[in-house]
């Protein structure tokens, strides 16, 4: 008997109308379903397929975009933690690919880098078969020419569940990202120095693969979001006119105590996960807005936009909803002595924009290497004028410090994405228990092709 | 110079207008920079191929990195490429790049002395050239004109 993953696009949400939507807001789409081809509870066994489409993103023309299994963003895999997932893989692209699973710990030949796998060429397939070992909210994207490939649209989200999860009345997943669309529909094939600089950012923002949809919502609900940027460049710095936001997990889960912020700031990579109780009557209207924010090279004076509404339901309120107060305690690494140092920067070699680690270029930037089972602390200095997004591979990291000033305790949290700011540096530790090669880059994705990333060496035990 | 000012801050502008419903404001506002720009572009008008073809507009030279940055407004939206000329002190424009008629920035990373590099652009479609936008200088080595340079 086949089962279905939850999976949906271009579906409404199921949610009541108040029938005040403003012409042309579409309904912020669901996620995309995917077959589950296996009878075993104990696994999900699912098939994708890189492929060319057409999208409208303009009213009166479409746009060629790369997809998986047909749609932008590509399915949700929902899974439950012990699930193993095993997916065949089929590239009908015109060019070679990789599926990367951002975030997850697997063994390192399923990580989709070329580090540990051949490039699947066009008409190829590939199995990658992993186990879900971690809850939380994952995505996966080629790690070939990913600047290019994700930017046409390759990309994917998988919602791992825990045995904890908080209880909520509605929960969206919400897929970040922006593009540019010429007139005529086409993507532009040249990448200009500002977007080498800064990372390619769109002319439209999308959520779910959409411009400006609305959600309803009822008043009282208790919502969650999970919230992931799968932009090229662009920082997403989230904020709802009334509301705070919770924040209850990241990357890697939840974290042990929540935190509220006005002001919800994420970089390419990473993820969110946030709640928070809806307030006001039918018809009231809040407008999700990403507020400027300086990450470098002036822009901090870009305006603020409009990503997204919430609209209050005619439904019924509800009462007696409370905001989750804690999560499970994280295991916490052992601070100690700086085991590396990556100092990140910018530059120029030979009149072309280049961006290093230790002042190297991938692949010249020298091998990390360490033993399986290990922990190791990493100092990842940004020496540039601009923010950078650090992303390890294969296992899960937590900050100990910035600039020398040790992390509160109550903010432990499992990462495997963050912020290096400007002229900053943060002190990191991870365990290494994956042997295999692991790739750390910048996922402002032009900065990774542009030389800002390494590589890790976990060595297998004697 | 007072065009000049005005197109500054609407580069601010675009650069806070790129979405959604600001488009409409952005096409009026354009057509009226457009005019502008007619009056801030130099060289001949016999030419009727080059006087259809509206010249680019320089926004900024600016530093970075240890070269220059140059950012323009294309007021011709289906230029095939924008082509850029540079001259270094009283000597004559040379071709430095050219890019695709839709990007409106490169860098220069072969200007990295300390001196003043000129600049200016045109438009080509086909065979046919705009007359030449305004001309803008910078100097790398100068941090206090990182904010856009001198016309």
């Amino acid at each position: 008997m086949k089962r279905w993953l939850l999976l949906s696009v271009f579906a409404s949400v199921a949610c009541g109308s108040s029938g005040q939507d403003e012409p042309g807001s579409p309904e912020l789409p669901q996620l995309t379903t995917v077959e589950n081809e296996s009878d075993d509870p104990s696994k999900v066994e699912v098939s994708l397929e890189a492929r060319v489409a057409q999208k409208r993103y303009l009213s009166d023309t479409s746009t060629p975009v790369w997809t998986y299994n047909g749609s932008v963003p590509g399915p949700l895999l929902d899974l439950s933690v012990g699930t193993e997932l095993a997916v065949h893989f089929t590239n009908s692209l015109p060019e070679e690919t990789t599926i990367h699973w951002h975030g997850m710990r697997l063994p390192a030949a399923m990580d989709g880098t070329l580090r540990m796998q051949e490039p699947v060429k066009p008409g190829d397939a590939f199995d990658y078969r992993f186990v879900a070992k971690d809850p939380g909210l994952f995505w996966f994207h080629p790690h070939v020419r990913s600047d290019e490939q994700v930017e046409k649209g390759l990309y994917g989200v998988i919602r791992v569940k825990g045995t904890q999860e908080p209880q909520s009345d509605q929960e969206t997943i919400l897929v970040l990202d922006d593009v540019t669309v010429s007139p005529d529909g086409s993507l532009p094939t040249y990448l200009d120095d500002e977007s080498k600089m800064l990372g390619r950012q769109g002319n439209t923002l999308l959520v779910n693969g959409v411009s400006s949809p609305v959600l309803h919502w009822r008043a009282g609900s208790l919502q969650r979001f999970r919230i992931v940027n799968v932009a090229n460049g662009r920082f997403f710095n989230l904020a709802l006119e009334g509301y705070s936001w919770l924040v209850i997990g990241t990357d890697g889960g939840t974290m042990p105590e929540p935190y509220e912020t006005e002001k919800l700031l994420i970089s390419p990579g990473e993820r969110y996960d946030v709640m928070l109780i809806v307030h006001g009557g039918a018809g009231d209207r809040v407008t999700l807005m990403n507020d400027p924010y300086e990450r470098g090279h002036d822009t901090g004076q870009d305006a603020a936009m409009p990503v997204a509404d919430f609209l209050v339901s005619d439904e019924a309120e509800l009462t007696n909803r409370s905001l989750p107060s804690s999560f499970p305690m994280l295991e916490r690494l052992d601070d100690g002595s700086v085991d590396h140092q990556l100092v990140l920067n910018e530059g120029l070699r030979k009149g072309e924009l280049v961006f290093t680690i230790n002042d190297a270029t991938f692949p010249d930037v020298p091998l990390i290497q360490v033993p399986a089972g290990s922990i190791q602390r990493i100092e990842v200095t940004n020496e540039s004028e601009m923010d950078h997004p650090f992303h390890l591979h294969g296992t899960f990291f937590q900050l100990l410090a910035l600039n020398g000033q040790a992390t509160a305790s109550t903010k432990l949290a499992n990462k495997d994405t963050i912020i290096v700011p400007q002229m900053s540096s943060l002190k990191l530790v991870a365990r290494f228990d994956e042997p295999g090669g692991w790739m750390y880059h910048c996922h402002i994705l032009e900065h990774a092709e542009g030389g800002m990333m390494g590589e890790i060496d976990v060595e297998q035990p004697q | 110079m007072g065009g000049v000012l005005l197109l500054d801050h609407w580069h601010q502008a675009r650069r806070k207008n790129c979405f959604g419903t600001a488009s409409m404001k952005r096409t009026a506002l354009f057509v009226v920079l457009s005019a502008l720009a007619i009056g801030c572009s130099g060289g001949d008008d016999d030419d009727s191929a080059a006087a259809a073809l509206q010249a680019p507009m320089l926004m900024k030279v600016m530093p970075m990195e240890g070269a220059l940055h140059l950012e323009w407004m294309n007021m011709q939206k289906d230029c095939d490429a924008v082509e850029a000329e540079r001259k270094m002190h009283n000597e004559a424009f040379e071709q430095v790049f050219s890019v695709p008629g839709t990007v409106d920035n490169k860098m220069d990373g072969a200007a990295t002395e300390d001196m003043d590099y000129t600049y200016r652009l045109r438009c080509k479609k086909g065979s046919s050239y705009s007359d030449y936008s305004n001309e803008m200088s910078g100097n790398p080595t100068d941090e206090m004109a990182a904010g856009g340079g001198h016309g």
